[in-house]
């Protein structure tokens, strides 16, 4: 029996995820009957979030999953979910539409081997089409294809595919084919014992797409997701402008929606280009929270992972303050609010300093290595071991990047914890590039991160010891300052990076 | 084992779809489309410079309390009560159950596959592969044959390639949490 849909707990979790700041949610699973007790709605024939007839607490579960994708949607979160198998229509979460929004999920329907759609049944008529181990032979699995978008106006569409037909990816060693998740299918030669399995269903789908979304978002943390029906530039709008049915100028289809996305179009239009050549990387703002109650500079350069400080309860970071030292960072051109929820604090965008979006030398730097910024943090009470009292702080935080693995390594081992890449830096000085360090206030159990401009007053406020002896400089590599010299919607940082004056206004741009 | 695709076959698959040379012509900018034949992988979906060289990498994904190190590629890691986790099988990706507080977490790719979520019913062993992030509630018992899904989920989506194989997934330098 097929594990029914969590109602309560996946919703929790989805919005628990939004709130510490993903910037992408991927939903490998969907359901068709919604059970609470002795009612039930069959969600898979419906437009779930628009229902109003049913038992009261089916309705109150399905507006609490609704709720929650809104809350993605709010926060600028992409969310992207199996389109189902089931074949005849698209599943719920996937084929959910929030409120205010044409469509709040990326619905991710599943391509056969030849790019179409993957059904096993070829005419269609078979619900409970045969479907075997590998793929083509009699079965009893009724998981035989990608579910399609209904003709009922008004109804969910469909919005990209992928492949999804024995898609190879890590598996648990020794697992086989189990019918019980309609999943995964070791078919052939295929080892049990290698860690890899060839999957199919939307479920493979799905986490291509949201991959694709996390390559983009990589590249430009500040584009917003959009809508592939809404004519305002956005993500969900590029990856439809440069699928393959796009490129062939074929329209949206039932199954396939508007078709499968060609990842490297797509970056190279999130990139842009600069007189016609294509950019190679991009310079984003390194955002710098505070907050009092954890003690803490903490640098990002994810907007959600800003917003995930800034609407901590508990310690609450700021983006700017006038009272605070060191927060009277730059504004971003053109970028004025982070994604929020309704009833979130608001905090205004600044840059500390910009730092560079890929790993690839950009064009005009040609020559240039670069190496990542990780991004890892630390909560002990502060001083360390103390458990209560006036004087002891249990909401001491520390937030930090380093730019070595090996000195991440040395961070685990201090008790930070691993949390994501953040970003590239040069590693030797580039023209108009100023050194980005990490230094610590041992005293009060913080480090920052800062440019060489800011050096000397981070050392009065006592951030001048290495986190490493490994690093005694603390240097991270070399980024770029705020400046907007010509005052453009681009500042200094990313015209070098792509190759326009610092000093006209330029009007060629036709990146994001 | 894993044969990692060599960047020449990879380039072949891509090329059979036209696409990639729609792309291919950009001062080193290479990055496949997707085109997953059967018992194909993610692996060089992405690969910018187009000689199958992943530069940089995006590490690891971590438990909040585990206080984890990084492991030698292929250890089991030590699981306790509500956090478990497995380093899967000699690959790239750790997949940990996060605590989901007041914290953040950038760049992440979040399955909640409830699929994992369904309490051993009988003779249950404690799943050292439950790494969901339901799973501190639910005390990591799971059916292991239904652990998989969000495993094989999570690194289509997000593998990195710090192991051995360099297998990855899409997006390689995203953080990832279940």
């Amino acid at each position: 029996m097929r594990p029914t849909l969590n109602f309560v707990a996946t919703p929790t979790a989805i919005s628990v995820a939004i709130d510490v700041g993903s910037q992408i949610i991927n939903s490998s699973f969907g359901g068709q009957v919604l059970q609470n007790g002795t009612g039930s709605i069959d969600i898979d024939l419906i437009n779930a979030c628009n229902q109003t007839n049913g038992p009261p607490n089916v309705l109150s579960q399905i507006n609490a999953f609704c709720l929650t994708i809104d809350y993605a949607r709010q926060n600028d979160v992409v969310f992207v979910a199996a389109a189902g198998n089931n074949r005849q229509s698209i599943m719920f979460p996937a084929r959910a539409m929030s409120a205010g929004s044409a469509s709040g999920v990326v619905s991710a329907g599943g391509s056969g081997v030849d790019g179409t759609r993957c059904d096993f049944s070829p005419d269609g008529s078979v619900t409970t089409c045969p479907f075997g181990a590998n793929g083509t032979t009699a079965g009893t699995s009724v998981e035989c294809g990608t579910n399609l978008t209904l003709a009922t106006p008004g109804e969910k569409r469909q919005e990209v595919n992928a492949p999804a037909v024995n898609i190879r990816a890590p598996f648990y060693t020794g697992q086989t084919w189990d019918a019980g998740i309609f999943c995964a299918v070791v078919v052939g030669n295929d080892s049990a014992e290698d860690g890899f399995g060839n999957c199919t269903g939307t479920s493979m789908a799905a986490p291509q797409i949201a991959g694709i979304f996390g390559v983009l978002r990589s590249i430009n943390p500040l584009a917003p997701a959009g809508d592939p029906e809404i004519p305002a530039m956005g993500l969900r709008m590029v990856v439809r402008q440069t699928s393959d049915r796009a490129q062939q100028n074929l329209p949206w289809n039932t199954a396939l929606g508007y078709g499968r996305p060609d990842l490297a179009a797509a970056a190279r239009r999130v990139l842009g280009t600069v007189l016609g050549q294509p950019v190679r990387n991009r310079a984003i703002p390194l955002f710098r929270l505070y907050s009092q109650a954890a003690n803490d500079y903490a640098a990002t350069t994810s907007p959600q992972g800003a917003m995930a400080l800034i609407r901590n309860t508990a310690a609450g970071w700021v983006s700017s303050s006038t009272s605070v030292p060191f927060m009277q960072g730059t504004l971003v051109p053109g970028y004025t609010a982070f994604p929020r929820e309704t009833g979130a604090p608001i905090e205004t965008p600044r840059a500390s300093a910009y730092v560079l979006s890929t790993e690839f030398a950009p064009s005009t730097y040609p020559n240039a290595e670069l190496k990542p910024l990780y991004y890892l943090d630390r909560g002990q009470p502060f001083p360390v071991d103390c458990t209560a009292g006036p004087n002891c702080n249990l909401l001491n935080r520390d937030f930090i990047l380093v730019g070595d693995s090996s000195e991440v390594n040395t961070a685990l081992a201090f008790g930070y914890r691993y949390r994501g890449l953040q970003g590239y830096v040069f590693t030797q000085p580039q023209f108009g590039t100023e050194a980005l360090y990490l230094r610590c206030n041992t005293l009060i159990d913080d480090c920052a991160v800062f440019l060489e401009s800011e050096a000397a007053d981070f050392a009065n406020q006592g951030y001048q010891s290495s986190l490493t002896v490994g690093n005694l400089s603390g240097l991270l590599g070399y980024a770029f300052g705020t400046n907007n010299s010509d005052s453009d919607l681009l500042p200094d940082a990313l015209e070098r990076v792509i190759g326009t004056s610092i000093n006209h206004a330029d009007s060629d741009f036709c990146g994001l | 084992m894993m044969h990692k695709l060599s960047t020449a076959r990879a380039l072949g698959c891509l090329l059979s779809l036209s696409l990639f040379s729609h792309c291919a012509s950009a001062a080193g900018l290479q990055i496949g489309s997707l085109d997953l034949r059967p018992g194909q992988s993610a692996e060089l979906v992405v690969d910018f410079q187009g000689d199958g060289k992943i530069v940089g990498y995006s590490g690891y994904v971590l438990a909040d309390t585990a206080r984890l190190a990084l492991p030698p590629v292929g250890t089991i890691m030590p699981s306790t009560a509500g956090y478990i986790c497995k380093r899967i099988s000699e690959t790239r990706i750790i997949v940990i159950s996060e605590i989901l507080g007041s914290q953040p977490l950038p760049a992440n790719i979040i399955d909640a596959n409830v699929d994992e979520l369904e309490p051993v019913p009988a003779a249950g062993t404690p799943a050292l592969d439950a790494c969901d992030m339901l799973d501190r509630i639910d005390d990591g018992f799971m059916r292991q044959t239904i652990a998989g899904h969000g495993t094989h989920v999570a690194g289509t989506a997000a593998s990195n390639a710090t192991n051995a194989d360099g297998y990855t997934g899409v997006c390689r330098n995203c953080g990832v949490g279940m």
